[in-house]
């Protein structure tokens, strides 16, 4: 079971955090339970949260999803406020299939006395031994795509327009199709359907796939180096995934009228009328 | 014309469709009936919301409801018939209507017919689309199948789920 935290967080947000995690653990099969204990793998927070104590953020090494107040735009492991289900809900799922398929970290030393509350205004005391800070460093989004045939599984610095310094994983590497795959290619797999299908209008990297499909990463993987193969394939811009889980929506781009806001609940009440 | 509208609204839709069909006298096309107006059926979400589906005639001459119904539309399944004398060029005919919706409207094109009339492949309508700098998922489909018209609606859902504003 993967151990939810909050910290710095109003006992309101706690009692919220808390209920969805329940509620999408169990619709979705996930391993998350909302503790108010120590070891947490992942921990949500606030701005507020994350200043009253650095060190100790600085210090955790697992995955902080930062509740932000709009306007503000998009950052990697961050939902606005007001917090959409959805979006947290995907958040849990990407954070679940990335720790399956991570060796699991030391275990971690007690910043928190047992037992006691997380609430506003409480930072919690550094972890004795700290380990070192996540090497998952954001990567910008540059304002326009750059598009290259580059092989999904190489090097993630030949990503073109990644910024010096900055280190993209191989699962944020975005790829667009360039042309529908045959039917041979689909080999009449539902997975290779879905994924040609969420490649069709967006660049999008495996980690996202895994999340969307609720497939592992690796399934995922090998049917993008397939189409990849084949050359169906542009690559571009790398982006870091969570800025891209905010709730779906249909947006004029280019000046292009722009259709009706989407909203996912809809899109799953579909779905469930349709009994996929 | 005699794609299968009628019928795949008929398959999915919580209402009996309302449909328009009338007498054919095209002698093209080896149907009794064929839409001359609006089909239309309805879905009915636990949530409370709605969605509508809509049907509109396959001729040329009916564009000026495309542009209608595509402004609020969350998707559009485009059907061809491959028995057809030349699927592709009425595939063409449907982009071309269609061209100042498909930058941002979900789109899938369902091929019927295609386990008799195997010309054009799926192959040959992705030629066409590539040809036009497009990339639509192609499906081939018997729209009496539910789990076909199904599919249709999946992949729709599918390109809205993978968020149009990243591009």
């Amino acid at each position: 079971m993967l151990r939810l935290g909050a910290i710095g967080l109003t006992p309101k947000d706690v009692a919220y955090v808390r209920a969805l995690v329940r509620l999408f653990s169990n619709t979705d099969k996930l391993t998350w339970s909302f503790t108010e204990q120590l070891p947490f793998d992942a921990v949500v927070t606030d701005r507020a949260g994350r200043a009253a104590d650095p060190g100790w953020f600085a210090a955790f090494d697992g995955p902080v999803l930062t509740l932000v107040a709009p306007p503000g735009a998009p950052e990697n492991d961050t939902v606005a406020y007001p917090v959409h289900a959805e979006q947290f809900r995907a958040w849990l799922k990407l954070r679940h299939v990335q720790r399956a398929h991570t060796p699991a970290p030391a275990p971690q030393s007690s910043p928190v006395q047992q037992g006691s509350p997380v609430h506003k205004g409480a930072p919690v005391a550094a972890p004795e031994r700290i380990a070192p800070p996540p090497v998952e460093a954001p990567v910008s989004a540059p304002a326009s795509a750059a598009v290259s045939d580059a092989k999904p599984d190489a090097k993630p610095d030949a990503t073109p327009n990644a910024s010096p310094g900055q280190q993209v994983r191989p699962g944020q590497r975005r790829f667009k199709l360039r042309r529908w795959p045959s039917a041979a290619q689909l080999e009449g797999n539902a997975l290779h359907l879905k994924i040609a299908t969420l490649m069709v209008r967006n660049a999008i990297g495996t980690e996202l796939l895994a999340v969307l499909t609720g497939h592992p990463e690796s399934e995922c993987r090998r049917f993008v180096d397939t189409l990849h193969r084949a050359g169906l394939l542009v690559e571009h811009a790398a982006h870091a995934e969570p800025a891209g889980l905010a709730a779906p929506t249909v947006q004029a781009t280019d000046g292009a009228p722009a259709a009706p806001p989407v909203r996912s609940g809809l899109l799953a009440s579909l779905r469930r009328h349709l009994g996929m | 014309m005699g794609a299968g509208k009628t019928t795949a609204i008929r398959a999915i839709s919580d209402v009996a469709p309302i449909v328009t069909d009338v007498a054919n006298h095209d002698a093209s096309v080896a149907k009794a009936r064929t839409t001359v107006g609006l089909d239309y059926g309805m879905l009915a979400l636990d949530n409370g919301d709605r969605i509508r589906l809509f049907g509109t005639p396959g001729q040329a001459r009916f564009d000026f409801l495309w542009q209608i119904l595509a402004r609020e539309a969350l998707g559009l399944v485009i059907l061809t018939d491959n028995s057809r004398p030349d699927p592709l060029a009425d595939l063409a005919m449907f982009l071309d209507g269609f061209a100042a919706s498909l930058d941002t409207l979900p789109c899938v094109i369902g091929v019927g017919r295609l386990d008799s009339h195997a010309h054009p492949t799926l192959d040959d309508y992705a030629d066409l689309l590539e040809a036009r700098g497009m990339v639509l998922p192609i499906l081939a489909v018997d729209v009496r199948q539910r789990a076909d018209v199904v599919l249709l609606i999946d992949t729709l859902l599918g390109q809205i789920e993978s968020g149009l504003e990243r591009n």
